[in-house]
């Protein structure tokens, strides 16, 4: 360590009061020296300095629980490593700009890699893990909200509805399986033209999409669609995968809880397109396993598109219609 | 409703003086801070947390500085890791039983309920006795059965009144909380006036509503205003872009408003022994400063966080000051106390801590 020969101002506390005393502060070789109200000297080894934290006061902590207050410098590092203190990794992780951009860079890319690959695959794990009771009391009770809130019982004719349900039974699932679901008919009101697949294997169709539909293949386009989702246990997962994000997204930004909602909500979106995706290719298999062209699927959901009219096209949580359609097979 | 508490009025006299709070910290400077830890957060799955935490803590305690004094942050790393891992398993239980039968899920959901109050007892005492100024600690001398008081059963009756009594209630809250502080052999006293949160609060609404009839009066007459289909779509956008910007400005604006009047409040009617607070938050500078805050944080996708924090810590320092009666030199550390809440420790787990 080299002589420090300058003084530095400082302010001595007893550790029982907040009287300030102020003092100056001598470092040689071997001691600490104080000068002014008071007068004494401390060999370096029974003394700790606090851990240098950006610019901020340091405190040399005395014997019995005084501390003396200096302003942050270079000179008491030399010390601290003399003393009880240390200028650890994170001092210099800190110090060193180059350090601090590839911090930044790293975490960017480990959040990048955790969202693109981690959360998946825990996601499966966790939705592997979860207690078949528990699903079948949210799927009943996601019924129970849609019936109260969303739709009404359905105004088609029962045989319509049943000749729908037989010739769905009749199809095959891509493995050659007979389709394991229930379909429920909904009058949509709130929901409009549209088809959900819940939790249990419930699928939920409505009158205004079976009318919309210009034929019953491209009804049961749909239907495929929707039992991709369950195959894939999309809303399982997707339950899941909230649920990790908002205590992921917690962990990450704990300055600013009130955020973590939103982050969450915009996360998912992505994961949310993917599903479709995953349920379109699904819906296309099973079409042509039933020797039916899938684009009778992408016809309805052009039609669906043109009904709606445009939007904020990042913040939808369905790909683009024409990306769809594409993969598909339909011509446009 | 006893509301009124007649305390000494604060008048200069030659024997005070204004000691201005002021915080020291740079944007650039915490940015590295923030970084790392965020970097061995991800890198340890969340335990660095803990450790991040203190170092944050320290930052923002030790560029606080009164009368050119900075605070000190003692939490322990592992006290924090503690009550991260009981509040992590806590959620998973509570998850788990939901789960499992909705009787359960009830009977867990009162569980965490009556909880509460012992979460927010213990997430102060922990964080009070984990500051200190000069060397003298603060210490949180309210109990899990007043707490309880007045954050459970004082909410009750804001159901009852179906939120009517909310004003009352935040504000015997915090005069609970603010009351119970101590420092150095002297007791905090805090006796905000319910007045002004009720002006306040309505205030808030008042600026909500008038918001939300302001933007539908614009968006029905901009729409039917347009003549042909395709105009009425585009307005229709064009409409909801500024509703939605509007609609956000609003809710920066009424919440600033809020903030500002209600912090003033609280503090303003604060005293600690003889000294009293003075605290002028202004409300449209805080709403600058959120929104630009908001705007950083969203344009950088979120590495502006540290400089919005740093900027607000050093607002809200530069609107605070302690109008001291006499000299700051006076605090003494409680020796008694300090031993007979360390055996309370170890009865009560109270070295963890549950805040967050």
């Amino acid at each position: 360590m080299s002589t420090l020969a300058s003084d530095y101002p400082g302010r001595y506390f007893d550790g029982r009061s907040t009287r300030a005393v102020e003092v100056r502060v001598r470092c040689d070789d071997t001691m600490l020296h104080l000068a002014g109200e008071v007068v004494a000297s401390w060999p370096y080894a029974q003394l700790q300095i606090s851990e240098r934290i950006g610019r901020s006061q340091r405190r040399i902590l005395l014997p019995g629980g005084a501390f003396i207050e200096v302003g942050d410098g270079p000179q008491w590092d030399g010390l601290a490593q003399t003393g009880g203190g240390h200028m650890g990794l994170l001092q210099r992780l800190e110090a060193h700009w180059q350090a601090v951009l590839v911090s930044a860079v790293a975490t960017v890319l480990l959040c990048w890699a955790a969202y693109i690959w981690l959360l998946p695959l825990s996601v499966e794990w966790v939705s592997r893990w979860v207690p078949e009771t528990w699903v079948s009391r949210l799927s009943s009770e996601s019924l129970d909200l849609l019936d109260r809130v969303y739709t009404a019982p359905s105004t088609l004719p029962a045989a319509r509805r049943e000749a729908l349900t037989a010739t769905f039974a009749s199809w095959r699932t891509p493995d050659g399986r007979p389709p394991p679901y229930r379909l429920h008919f909904r009058q949509g009101t709130r929901l409009g033209a549209n088809a959900l697949a819940l939790l249990s294997g419930d699928i939920v169709i409505t009158d205004e999409l079976i009318l919309k539909a210009k034929d019953d293949d491209e009804i049961l386009g749909v239907l495929a669609h929707e039992l991709g989702h369950v195959h894939a246990r999309h809303a399982l997962r997707q339950t899941v995968q909230g649920a990790l994000l908002v205590v992921l997204a917690n962990l990450m930004l704990g300055d600013a809880a009130d955020m973590t909602g939103t982050v969450a909500g915009l996360l998912s979106l992505r994961y949310s397109r993917d599903f479709e995706r995953e349920a379109d290719d699904y819906a296309a298999r099973m079409m042509r396993a039933n020797g039916r062209d899938p684009a009778h699927l992408a016809h309805l959901l052009q039609r669906l598109e043109q009904g709606n009219g445009g939007g904020l096209d990042y913040f939808r949580t369905h790909p683009l219609t024409e990306e769809r359609a594409h993969r598909l097979g339909a011509t446009p | 409703m006893n509301d009124v508490v007649f305390a000494p009025a604060v008048t200069a006299t030659p024997a005070q003086q204004e000691h201005q709070f002021e915080f020291t910290g740079q944007g650039g400077e915490y940015f590295r801070i923030w970084i790392v830890n965020l970097l061995l957060t991800i890198v340890t799955l969340g335990l660095y947390s803990a450790w991040a935490k203190v170092r944050r803590e320290q930052y923002f305690h030790r560029n606080t500085l009164l009368d050119g004094s900075g605070f000190e942050y003692h939490g322990q790393p592992w006290s924090i890791l503690k009550g991260r891992i009981i509040v992590v398993a806590a959620i998973l239980v509570y998850n788990l039983l939901g789960g499992l039968s909705p009787v359960l899920g009830v009977a867990g959901m009162i569980v965490l309920l009556v909880a509460t109050p012992w979460i927010i007892c213990q997430a102060i005492r922990f964080r009070a006795a984990n500051t200190s100024w000069r060397g003298v600690h603060l210490s949180f001398t309210g109990t899990v059965g007043g707490v309880a008081r007045v954050y459970l059963l004082n909410g009750l009756l804001v159901l009852v009144t179906l939120g009517l009594a909310g004003p009352w209630w935040l504000n015997r809250f915090q005069t609970y909380l603010f009351s119970n502080l101590r420092f150095g052999g002297q007791q905090f006293a805090a006796y905000p006036s319910l007045k002004a949160y009720y002006r306040a609060c309505f205030a808030f609404l008042l600026f909500m509503v008038l918001g939300v009839v302001a933007i539908g009066v614009v968006a029905v007459g901009g729409v039917s205003g347009a003549s042909t289909a395709a105009g009425r779509g585009a307005a229709a956008m064009l409409m909801a872009t500024m509703v939605f910007g509007f609609y956000i400005g609003m809710y920066f604006f009424a919440g600033s408003y809020l903030r500002a009047r209600l912090g003033n409040a609280l503090w303003n009617d604060t005293r600690v022994g003889p000294h009293a607070f003075v605290s002028d938050l202004r409300a449209r500078r805080l709403f600058v400063i959120l929104l630009t805050n908001a705007l950083g944080i969203v344009c950088t996708l979120g590495l502006f966080l540290p400089v919005a924090k740093v900027r607000m810590a050093r607002y809200r320092a530069a609107t605070l000051s302690l109008l001291a009666a006499g000299s700051l030199d006076d605090f003494v550390a409680e020796q008694e106390q300090q031993v007979r809440a360390l055996g309370e420790q170890a009865a009560e787990l109270l070295d963890v801590d549950l805040g967050f």
